[in-house]
């Protein structure tokens, strides 16, 4: 009886063997390899009780399988538009991608000051997506670059400090994670905040500049009115100094 | 997967009814991360449903499944090995830890408890380089053969058998003092 040493050859041979994978020929000559020489042998007992120690490793089945397959099927919807438009991007250059990134995220970083600030960064940077969008992509077509409309930005975008970059990559992100409807929840609620915003911006220049248009005598006096007074006076002189072209009827 | 893709969306459902546990389970014995294997499960299926509109039924549909399973593990383990390569503590490793004798544990014996055995069979194959990983856990968990794990890895029957026997070899020098004729 010959005893030899198994080659590496020999045992993808065995193996494959185990596996039913050789043909009626290669398979032939393994099972006379062992029945003829004990290395073989050993090899073969040896492959078959550490495939058996393999069966100890069973996979646990889900803790709750129906909860699972609700999350599975309540997350499984089409892209919304943002999402879609940043999949759309992911093949721009990097530097496309940092500045629409700075689109994403720039407001939160320059939100007006008021009574109804923007409550969430990121929310400004999905509504920006949409509006910024259509300009870049007409750009486009026009011949110019993508990027070029979205420059502006950048410089907001530079003059970020790391930390602050890292937020807003934190944000843009958790936006692009929501689902379809809480991105328009969010951005209804930015919409919202937006305007109330801008309507208090707004109210807090007129002000400025009606109040700023009295001598210190005066505001001494509107100090002594009551509300209702001061209210009336503020408004007749508002209405002068739009007569008068000082001030912007909008404003 | 094909009533899905022509728009049945109640072809989706059946579909992740019937394979959730599968991929569960796979999912599982790729990662070994009970908190990840969850989030992975879903992401598969999520892939499947945005994917569905380029899917083509050139394989079978278990080959695509199975493929996707291994690519999303795949960025998983890469990314923990990252991690761990930028820890400058490295045997403070849970998964590390599991892999070292532990001095205050008795040797094993005949006798060793299956839920051991289980953990040590796990270390293993995750100490097997990625291939060998998932060439092993398709082969004896999932009893693919070797065309379709060829499909999957996206490589060769010939490589899977070099693959399966090189993985085989290294489990039992893994595993050789539970091996009585080791």
């Amino acid at each position: 009886m010959m005893t030899s040493k198994l080659t590496q050859d020999d045992y993808e041979a065995l193996t494959a063997w185990m596996d039913g994978e050789l043909d009626d020929a290669q398979a032939e000559t393994v099972a006379r390899k062992l029945q003829s020489d004990p290395a073989w042998t050993e090899a073969h007992e040896q492959l078959l009780e550490t495939d058996s120690l393999l069966d100890a490793w069973d996979a646990p089945a889900p803790a709750d399988r129906d909860a699972l397959v609700a999350s599975i099927l309540g997350r499984a919807r089409p892209r919304s538009t943002v999402v879609r438009i940043a999949r759309w991007m992911a093949p721009l250059s990097a530097a496309a991608a940092a500045i629409i990134l700075a689109i994403l995220v720039i407001h939160g970083y320059s939100t007006p000051a008021g009574p109804s600030p923007v409550p969430d960064e990121f929310v400004a940077g999905g509504l920006d997506v949409f509006t910024e969008m259509p300009i870049a992509d007409s750009e486009s077509r026009r011949g110019g670059s993508i990027v070029d409309p979205l420059k502006p930005s950048r410089a907001k975008w530079d003059a970020l400090d790391p930390a602050q970059r890292g937020r807003a990559r934190q944000k843009a992100l958790a936006f692009l994670k929501m689902t379809p409807e809480q991105q328009s929840q969010a951005l209804a609620k930015y919409q919202e905040n937006q305007d109330a915003a801008t309507a208090t911006q707004g109210q807090a220049y007129w002000l400025k500049v009606v109040v700023e248009s009295f001598s210190p005598d005066q505001r001494r006096e509107l100090l002594n009115m009551t509300p209702a007074q001061r209210a009336k006076t503020f408004l007749e002189r508002r209405k002068q100094l739009i007569r008068e072209g000082k001030l912007a009827p909008g404003k | 997967m094909l009533q899905f893709q022509a728009g049945d969306r109640q072809a989706f459902e059946q579909l992740v009814q019937q394979n959730v546990s599968t991929v569960h389970a796979l999912v599982y014995r790729f990662l070994r991360e009970p908190s990840q294997v969850e989030d992975i499960t879903q992401e598969v299926f999520l892939r499947i449903f945005r994917s569905a509109p380029k899917y083509q039924p050139t394989a079978k549909f278990s080959t695509w499944l199975y493929r996707i399973v291994a690519n999303l593990c795949f960025n998983v383990m890469r990314s923990r090995k990252k991690k761990r390569a930028v820890s400058l503590d490295s045997f403070g490793d849970e998964d590390n830890r599991q892999l070292l004798p532990d001095p205050k544990i008795p040797a094993p014996s005949q006798r060793l408890a299956k839920e051991e055995l289980r953990d040590k069979v796990a270390a293993a194959i995750a100490e097997l380089p990625k291939n060998q990983q998932a060439a092993i856990i398709l082969n004896k968990y999932e009893g693919k053969n070797y065309e379709e794990i060829a499909d999957v890895l996206d490589t060769t029957t010939m490589a899977v058998k070099s693959l399966l026997s090189r993985a085989r070899q290294n489990l039992q020098s893994r595993l050789r003092q539970y091996i009585k004729h080791g």
